[in-house]
């Protein structure tokens, strides 16, 4: 009956066969029934370490990071005529980038070198990639 | 009553770790265990019966190993058949402590919980932005942004601090425009085939959405369906990532 969480599907989806500890920890902060005369036990790291994170959104640190991560982008890689033209001004080499270029540089770009400000306790399990299929469409 | 249940790790060990309530009949996945390696048991109370194993005089202080453990329990017990889930962390004295803290209103509560729940799952879907997708969307579309951006990129860091925290601004306040844009082509894409919807609050930037769907069991894998259409239709600016069966964590009352 449960066979849908050991297969994977149509290639877009991100379905992993067992959960990580990024897709459970909201389920361990707030989730739950809370049986009155018990008393939780040592959670209160975990709860402090997620307020943080939701705190740092709208301050200057995340502004600064977003900038950096604009000023950072590569908009040869990110595909799309459209934005090719805009910026082919200060921008050298040919529209090469289709889908796939916003695959590589998402991955040159975000992987392992940010978010390690705020949650990376949360976010690092996550895979940033996406399923190889994908790749014939594009 | 509270004295004989209550517990704290520094003064006094609790005996069982308390995953959830069933229905008295629930058969585990045999060989379950859950917490420290130990073998989940179904504690009969009443009309409904507790999932808990031994903690044999060991604290549970929040390690991830042991989230893993009580999510992995909850779920288990979930693919077959109903169950409520305790919040993380909750430990109880003993058996006789376990049956104090059950009064009938109270087990009949829960039973009829059970029953309503008899047929489904949840389903969570969390949907993040693909951020440098999304950056480059904003590039194009906001003149601001453009020529914050090139203004910015051509000056030392010091320099342009001003004009950097703007620029920023501008972004972040661009992912939530599009934030609610797509949260809301989720929504529509997942509502036919969930019993009912909840919607997390999210935290990060890139955040898209994390919902939480009740799906009945035989919709499961049309519910995936549907969500694997929408991640198509998305590829490149959202990525998709979908949990489950899963207990219901997110409909229970957490009081």
């Amino acid at each position: 009956m449960s066979a849908v969480t050991t297969t994977r599907s149509g290639g877009y989806l991100d379905r992993p066969s067992s959960a990580s500890l990024a897709d459970v920890i909201n389920i361990i902060l707030d989730k739950g029934l809370v049986i009155d005369i018990f008393v939780r036990v040592s959670v209160v790291g975990i709860e402090l370490i997620t307020i943080d994170a939701r705190i740092v959104i709208a301050s200057v640190d995340t502004y600064l990071r977003f900038a950096e991560a604009t000023n950072r982008l590569d908009l040869t890689q990110t595909g799309g005529k459209d934005l090719t033209e805009l910026t082919e001004g200060m921008m050298r080499g040919g529209a090469r980038g289709k889908s796939r270029g916003v695959i590589d540089s998402v991955k040159e770009a975000f992987t392992g070198d940010d978010d390690d400000d705020d949650d990376s306790g949360q976010r690092q399990e996550e895979p940033r990639r996406r399923r190889p299929a994908r790749q014939g469409r594009s | 009553m509270s004295a004989a249940v209550s517990t704290d790790v520094g003064t006094q060990v609790a005996g069982l770790y308390f995953y959830g309530i069933a229905p008295p009949g629930t058969a585990l996945p045999r060989g379950l265990t859950g917490v420290h390696g130990a073998p989940v048991q179904v504690l009969p109370l009443g009309e409904v019966a507790a999932l808990v194993s031994d903690l044999d005089g060991r604290a549970v202080v929040g390690l991830p190993v042991e989230v893993r453990d009580h999510v992995a329990v909850l779920d288990a017990v979930a693919a077959a058949g109903p169950v409520l889930p305790v919040r993380f962390g909750t430990t109880v004295d003993d058996v006789d402590a376990m049956g104090a803290a059950f009064p009938a209103p109270q087990q009949r509560d829960h039973a009829d919980r059970l029953r309503d729940l008899a047929d489904v799952v949840q389903m969570t879907v969390r949907a993040r932005f693909v951020q440098d997708a999304v950056i480059a969307q904003l590039v194009a579309e906001e003149p601001e942004i453009r020529h914050l951006r090139e203004q910015t990129r051509q000056h030392l860091e010091e320099e342009t601090y001003r004009a950097r925290i703007r620029l920023g601004e501008l972004v972040v306040a661009g992912f939530e425009r599009k934030r609610a844009e797509q949260a809301a082509a989720l929504e529509r894409a997942a509502a036919p085939y969930a019993v009912e919807l909840r919607q997390r609050p999210t935290s990060q930037v890139d955040d898209v959405a994390e919902v939480a769907a009740l799906v009945r069991r035989r919709d499961t894998a049309t519910f995936e369906g549907a969500l694997e259409r929408y991640a198509a239709r998305t590829a490149g600016l959202v990525a998709v990532r979908l949990v489950g069966p899963q207990a219901p964590y997110d409909f229970v009352e957490g009081a």
